[in-house]
């Protein structure tokens, strides 16, 4: 029946066990180390050899300290106390070293071994090595890290162009606002003369005014309605200067010049104007806007003057501290200034900001014709391009615009 | 014997002023309408020896100097610190409308778009500040 070991005496049954018992503990992994409460290698198993390279005579006798490095010898006075207090010590990971200096990643379990009277009179360890694992958890969370970097990275960066674009859309907002209110009552104006001078011409058919005020009535309306289209169509150009849909690409501002004065040959003839221009620079834009800036500073300096126009366009690297406000003075943005001089009117430096405002005139429509939106879209095209343009002036002194735009 | 009524109109729009002074002539032709394009030209003339006009009227959007402060100088000028100025413009904004009365004027009309009602306003306007109608007397 069930009476495998019945010849078998217990003593025989004992000694069978400890046989099996030591090879179990020789062919484990593991490496498997009793030593006395001292700190001393009692026993030293094959497992043992293979992690740390010391044979079991190398060991046994020797102070367990050979295999802790020397940044962690604290840990084994607290092992050997948690010991002598019976308490275990589970699945702790620390150092070891090899005796060939190499530093290995070890799980310690060490519980304590009584006496037949249950004394504590060592410990026995068993060490695992969990080097491998430990290098692999280390990728593992490099690659973690590394992909949380990158996603933060990535949203930070998402993040700012949202606050970029809801800035910009902000201010777009607001422009297009103030662009309706002034728009809308700048279109009024010529209407109502429309609508005045009409009924002028009525009153005056029906009480048999003569031909001359009526046709003075008459030029009037004309006038007032070849006002609001010029308006209409500035309106326009000003709601389509966008850098959406056009091309950026290096231009060559000494073209853009030649191509601008050639424009105004005649009032330069007419006004007997002298412009002078200095060597320009190349660069990134929208060429169509460009030639428009350009267009819309030279004539107004054309346009602005009593005496024969002196007219200068000159380029310079611009110095952090003359940068105006809205632009980065970090030092690493470089911007060109470009400078338009001329001797014209001028006008008071407190209207400097002014100049540039949708439909602002300094000057009665009488004396310099215009819808007032020529330096509105310069200072458009030039905040398109990332730069900024400002106004220096006094009456009767000549006006300067300097224009900023990124090297 | 009677002088006719002497007005000074201060605006920049060169239609605005016609049509001023064809309305003026029609409902006071014993008036005589002055103009000046802008606050400078004003009051260049307004500072000349012997000239006082009985009515001023003021726009307020003008190049170089705006309406109010060119209202303000007016009013530096001592004999004319009781003339009636009629602010005269096309905004209808309360704002500007209490900026006109603070820096001094004696009354404000909007610009209007037809010929009848502007004629009503410089009609009731001529009424109460001539200092030749009869309840000035």
């Amino acid at each position: 029946m069930n009476d495998l070991f019945q010849d078998i005496n217990a003593s025989e049954l004992e000694g069978a066990a400890q046989t099996w018992l030591a090879a179990i503990i020789h062919s484990s992994d593991d490496a498997i180390i009793s030593k006395t409460l001292d700190g001393i290698v009692s026993s030293w198993n094959e497992g043992a050899r293979r992690i740390f390279g010391y044979e079991a005579a190398e060991m046994i006798g020797q102070p367990i300290l050979r295999l802790i490095p020397p940044d962690r010898l604290g840990e084994e006075p607290a092992i050997l106390e948690r010991l002598k207090r019976g308490e275990r010590v589970d699945h702790f990971e620390t150092k070891r070293v090899t005796k060939y200096g190499v530093i290995l990643d070890i799980s310690l379990s060490i519980s304590p071994i009584r006496d037949s009277k249950g004394q504590i009179i060592g410990a026995s360890k068993i060490a695992r090595n969990i080097t491998g694992q430990k290098e692999a958890e280390r990728i593992i969370n490099e690659g973690k890290e590394r992909f949380r970097q990158e996603l933060e990275d990535t949203v930070r960066e998402r993040t700012r162009e949202l606050a970029e674009m809801n800035h910009r859309l902000t201010k777009s907002n607001h422009e297009l606002e103030q662009f309706a209110y002034i728009a809308s009552h700048d279109l009024q104006e010529p209407l109502r003369k429309i609508h005045v001078f009409s009924e002028l011409l009525e009153e005056g058919l029906n009480s048999g005014a003569d031909a001359a005020s009526l046709a003075k009535y008459l030029h009037r309306i004309k006038n007032a309605s070849l006002r609001m289209s010029r308006l209409i169509k500035d309106v326009l150009e000003y709601s389509r200067l966008s850098r959406a849909e056009l091309v950026i690409a290096p231009v060559d501002l000494n073209e853009i010049i030649k191509e601008v004065l050639m424009e105004f040959d005649l009032s330069v003839a007419e006004k007997k104007a002298i412009i002078s221009v200095g060597p320009l620079p190349v660069i990134n834009g929208i060429g169509s806007q460009f030639r428009q800036l350009f267009r819309n500073l030279v004539g107004n300096s054309l346009k602005f003057s009593q005496q024969e126009p002196r007219i200068s366009v000159r380029a310079e690297k611009a110095t952090p501290a003359e940068l105006p406000d809205t632009l980065p003075r970090n030092g690493t943005s470089k911007f060109f200034r470009i400078s338009f001089q001329d001797n014209g009117i001028g006008f008071e430096q407190q209207h400097a900001g002014m100049v540039f405002g949708i439909f602002q005139r300094l000057n009665s429509q009488d004396a310099y014709s215009g819808s007032g939106i020529g330096l509105a879209l310069c200072k458009k095209i030039v905040e398109n391009h990332d730069g900024a343009i400002t106004a220096t002036s006094e009456p009767g002194k000549g006006a300067t615009f300097n224009v900023f735009l990124p090297a | 014997m009677d002088q006719p009524l002497k007005i000074l109109l201060i605006d920049d729009d060169s239609d605005d002023r016609e049509i001023f002074s064809l309305v003026m002539k029609s409902i006071h032709p014993f008036s005589e309408t002055d103009d000046a394009i802008d606050g400078y030209e004003a009051l260049d003339k307004l500072k000349r020896d012997g000239y006082t006009p009985d009515l001023i009227f003021l726009d307020l959007n003008m190049p170089r100097m705006n309406g109010l402060e060119c209202l303000r100088e007016i009013r530096r000028i001592e004999r004319l610190t009781r003339r009636p100025v009629i602010v005269l413009s096309t905004s209808s904004n309360p704002v500007d409308i209490s900026a006109s009365r603070a820096a001094g004027a004696t009354d404000y009309i909007v610009k209007g778009n037809e010929i009848q009602t502007i004629k009503k306003h410089l009609a009731q306007v001529l009424q109460k500040y001539n200092p030749r109608s009869p309840t000035h007397e």
